[in-house]
C-alpha cells in the first residue's frame, strides 16, 4: 500500500563511487579524522597527495555539491531535546511567499516544500523548530503563526519522542561499519547540561552563522 | 555533568559550516577560539566519543549530487521498536525518529542515485508491510546550515 505518485525531485547527477569526488565522499562518510593533519591522513588512505584531497574538497564546496563541511552537532545531546517538525497546508499559489518569510524567522532551522499525498497527507510545507522544552517550542510556534498571519491554515507540530538513528549519509557500504550511531538515543540518557549562557539565545542564529562564514 | 565553556561553545558555533580546508585545520580553529590545537583535538575526540557530536563531516547537497528523501510509516504502537530496527538496517537511512502522529516513524534516506532510493523504499514497504509516505524535497527555503548554541 503506497500513497506516492513517484518522485518529484530528482538530483541531476548520481554520486559515482569511481570518480575522485565519489572516492573522497566515501572516505569522509565516517567523518574527518581528528588528528593534526586530517587531510594527510585521508590522503594516505587513498594513495593521494594531501594537496589533492584539499583541492578536491575545495572543489566540492565551491560547486555547492557539499553544502557544508564541519562539526555535526547532536542537538539532543546538547539539551535541545524538544524538536518539532511543523507541517503546514498552505495554498499552492501562496506557499513560496510564506516559505520565504518562514525561513527568515529566527526560530526556524529548516524550511522545505514537499509534496502532498492526498488524502492521507495534506501538508506541503515543513519547518523545524528546536528548543529545550516543549512549551518553549510551542510558544515559538504561536509567535511564528502570529508574525506571519498563518492562523487560517491547518498546521501540526510533530514532536519527536525517540531518536532511533542519527548519522551522516552513507553512500557506499563499508566493510568495517555501515551502522554507526544505531540504537535508541533516549532524550535524557545523553543529555548534557548546557549553561544558561548557552541556552540564552537561540535567536543569535544569524550572528553565530555569520561568524562561520569565511 | 558536562558543561560547555565559552571557548567550546564558540568552537561549536563557528565551525559547523566551514571547516578550514588547509593542512592543519584544528590549529586554525584553536586560534579563533583561544585554545591550543591539542585542546581542540582532545575536545572534539571526547565529544565524538560521548555522542555530543556525530562527526566532523561533509553534508552533501542532494539538489546537485546523489539523492535523498524524507519518508514516514504508520506503525502500530507496540511494533515501533521492531520496525525502527528494520528501517535502521538499511545503510541508506541516516535519521530515524518517532514522532507524535498517525505516521509515527520518520526517516531520511540518502543514496548515490534516485534509483537506489526507490529500491530501498520499496524494500521497506515490502519488509514492514506498512503504509509508507514518500516526501522528497520540492524546494528548500532554509537549508540545514548548522545549529546556534
Amino acid at each position: 500500500m503506497s500513497f506516492n505518485g513517484g518522485s518529484i525531485h530528482t538530483a541531476k547527477v548520481d554520486i559515482d563511487p569511481t570518480d575522485a569526488s565519489g572516492i573522497l565522499l566515501q572516505a569522509l562518510q565516517e567523518g574527518l579524522p581528528i588528528v593534526e593533519r586530517p587531510y594527510a591522513k585521508i590522503a594516505d588512505q587513498l594513495g593521494w597527495t594531501e594537496q589533492r584531497v584539499i583541492d578536491e574538497l575545495e572543489s566540492l564546496s565551491k560547486s555547492d555539491r557539499v553544502r557544508r563541511m564541519g562539526i555535526i552537532v547532536k542537538h539532543r545531546a546538547l539539551g535541545f531535546t524538544a524538536n518539532a517538525m511543523v507541517v503546514w497546508d498552505i495554498p499552492d499559489d501562496e506557499v513560496d511567499a510564506v516559505a520565504e518569510r518562514m525561513a527568515e524567522d529566527n526560530c526556524v532551522t529548516l524550511c522545505y516544500q514537499r509534496p502532498r499525498r492526498l488524502p492521507q497527507w495534506p501538508y506541503n510545507l515543513f519547518c523545524m523548530i528546536h528548543g529545550q522544552e516543549r512549551d518553549q517550542v510551542l510558544g515559538r510556534l504561536d509567535q511564528l503563526v502570529e508574525n506571519l498571519s498563518l492562523q487560517q491554515y491547518a498546521h501540526q507540530p510533530l514532536f519527536s519522542t525517540r531518536c532511533f538513528k542519527q548519522c551522516g549519509g552513507r553512500y557506499f557500504r563499508t566493510p568495517k561499519n555501515g551502522t554507526a550511531d544505531i540504537g535508541v538515543i533516549k532524550s535524557e540518557a545523553s543529555k548534557v547540561e548546557v549553561s544558561s549562557m548557552d541556552i540564552a539565545d537561540i535567536n543569535s542564529k544569524s550572528v553565530a552563522m555569520g561568524g562561520a562564514h569565511v | 555533568m558536562y558543561q560547555l565553556n565559552e571557548q567550546e561553545r564558540q568552537l561549536l558555533n563557528l565551525y559547523q559550516r566551514q571547516l578550514p580546508i588547509q593542512e592543519r585545520p584544528y590549529a586554525t580553529m584553536a586560534e579563533a577560539c583561544g585554545m591550543s590545537e591539542s585542546e581542540v583535538i582532545d575536545c572534539l575526540s571526547r565529544w565524538q566519543e560521548s555522542g555530543v557530536i556525530s562527526r566532523i563531516g561533509a553534508v552533501v547537497n542532494h539538489q546537485k549530487v546523489g539523492a535523498s528523501t524524507l519518508a514516514a510509516l504508520a506503525v502500530p504502537e507496540d511494533e515501533i521498536q521492531a520496525v525502527a530496527e528494520q528501517v535502521n538496517g538499511f545503510a541508506e537511512v541516516n535519521h530515524n525518529y518517532e514522532r507524535e502522529h498517525f505516521f509515527n516513524l520518520w526517516f531520511v534516506l540518502a543514496a548515490p542515485s534516485q534509483q537506489r532510493i526507490d529500491e530501498v523504499l520499496e524494500e521497506i514497504e515490502l519488509t514492514t508491510g506498512l503504509p509508507l509516505l514518500n516526501l522528497p524535497m520540492v524546494k528548500a527555503h532554509h537549508l540545514d546550515l548548522g545549529f546556534a548554541l
